[in-house]
């Protein structure tokens, strides 16, 4: 039966299609439910502690004001990396969001996953790139009609193609054990070096090319003669996520963010 | 009545085990229910919940299709081949059959893993198989004492 479903995946499609759509009906009310009362409880301490917070947040201001004096400098490179990077799939590329549902759900969550409330009704199929303002989360690993799992950038399985926004240095990430992800294929004379960023290349053809991935932490001799070794970091919170963007296949409906005006 | 009561007891026990796997990463808070329904030996309620957990954990899981159902009925195996032993609706029992049932959880992910050329965080598995073998009787209890007295099949 093992090897005939490996085969075919019909009952693999029977158990996505109902078991994890009976996780989405019940967690998506849970987690409605979960936010309403958290937004409810946020208010009601906001309005508890409203003047103490009120002192806390002028001081914060003043403080603020005189870190923004000094970030001047951060802030022009800020814009530059933001020009040069853009975004500019999420304007080429229909996105809708999703919220995460389950992280790791059940027994059998192996795999680094979580549970988005969007399913293939919505757009959500296999390979759909899942991703935030920050950077590249991961891609849609199973599907049922209003809930999907996401395979995350951070999991071992996890490949994708990228290109050092810098020395334009091509390799393959992959996730790791550890917290960090692993750049494969990088050639031992090429230029790259830490701090750099990982943008994906648009080779693999599921990913549009320019979206942050992480930023290069390690640049290593390897064991194999012709490849470096090279470590890198997520740019997204992996244990902070709430809400992802997943980029839809290119069609005729309006993108998420309006295209940016042309002048004259 | 109270065919319709059961089927809303497993209705609302489903519903919380699946809050509780979303609360606790890795747990299958299902097994509980399972080794109740085991316990209460109704052979429709049983594979109905068989049927149903199955395709919960597999359509949430993201190993191929095989494990869940290995899981449960490594679990009805354990449970028929010990109950004849022991008194089965016992704490004592009930956690030494959680201790083997997370000994069986830790071995079944690492066999269907190589199966399927997944690597395994081993560290992680062997702190979730601890964490399941803690959370069946401390599940099983509550669930236990909220069943209907009357729930039994009748022999």
């Amino acid at each position: 039966m093992f090897t005939w479903n490996a085969r075919t995946g019909y009952l693999d499609t029977i158990a996505e299609r109902s078991g994890l759509e009976i996780v989405g009906y019940v967690l998506s009310p849970v987690v409605w439910l979960w936010d309403r009362c958290a937004g409810w409880w946020d208010s009601y301490l906001a309005l508890v502690d409203v003047a103490a917070e009120n002192a806390r947040l002028r001081a914060e201001l003043e403080q603020s004001r005189a870190s923004a004096l000094l970030a001047s400098e951060d802030r022009a490179e800020l814009q530059r990396l933001r020009d040069l990077l853009g975004l500019e799939a999420l304007r080429e590329r229909p996105a809708f969001a999703a919220r995460v549902i389950a992280k790791r759900f059940g027994p059998q969550a192996v795999l680094k996953t979580f549970t988005v409330n969007k399913g293939f009704l919505n757009g959500a199929t296999a390979g759909t790139p899942v991703v935030t303002r920050t950077g590249v989360v991961g891609r849609v690993l199973r599907a049922s009609p209003h809930t999907a799992t996401v395979l995350m950038l951070t999991d071992p399985g996890f490949r994708l193609a990228v290109i050092s926004n810098e020395s334009r240095t091509p390799g393959i990430i992959t996730g790791s054990a550890e917290r960090r992800l692993e750049v494969a294929y990088v050639a031992q004379n090429a230029r790259i070096a830490p701090g750099e960023m990982l943008i994906t290349s648009g080779a693999d053809g599921s990913f549009p090319k320019g979206i942050p991935v992480g930023v290069v932490t390690q640049v290593m001799p390897g064991n194999e003669i012709l490849f470096l070794q090279v470590h890198a970091r997520p740019l997204v919170d992996m244990d902070r996520l709430e809400e992802v963007l997943l980029l839809k296949e290119k069609s005729d409906a309006p993108p998420l963010l309006p295209p940016e005006s042309t002048p004259g | 009545m109270k065919k319709l009561y059961r089927l809303f007891w497993w209705f609302l026990y489903t519903t919380g085990a699946v809050v509780v796997q979303q609360l606790i990463p890795g747990v299958d808070a299902l097994m509980p229910g399972f080794l109740l329904a085991l316990q209460e030996n109704r052979p429709r309620q049983l594979m109905l919940l068989f049927v149903v957990f199955t395709l919960v954990q597999e359509g949430a899981g993201s190993l191929g299709f095989g494990t869940a159902m290995l899981s449960y009925a490594g679990a009805a195996l354990l449970f028929r081949m010990s109950h004849g032993f022991f008194v089965e609706d016992n704490i004592v029992f009930i956690s030494m059959l959680s201790a083997c049932l997370g000994l069986y959880h830790c071995l079944l992910i690492r066999l269907m893993c190589a199966i399927q050329t997944i690597p395994v965080d081993y560290e992680l598995l062997v702190k979730e198989s601890l964490i399941q073998t803690l959370a069946i009787p401390l599940i099983w209890v509550p669930a236990h004492l909220a069943r209907p007295k009357n729930a039994a099949a009748t022999p």
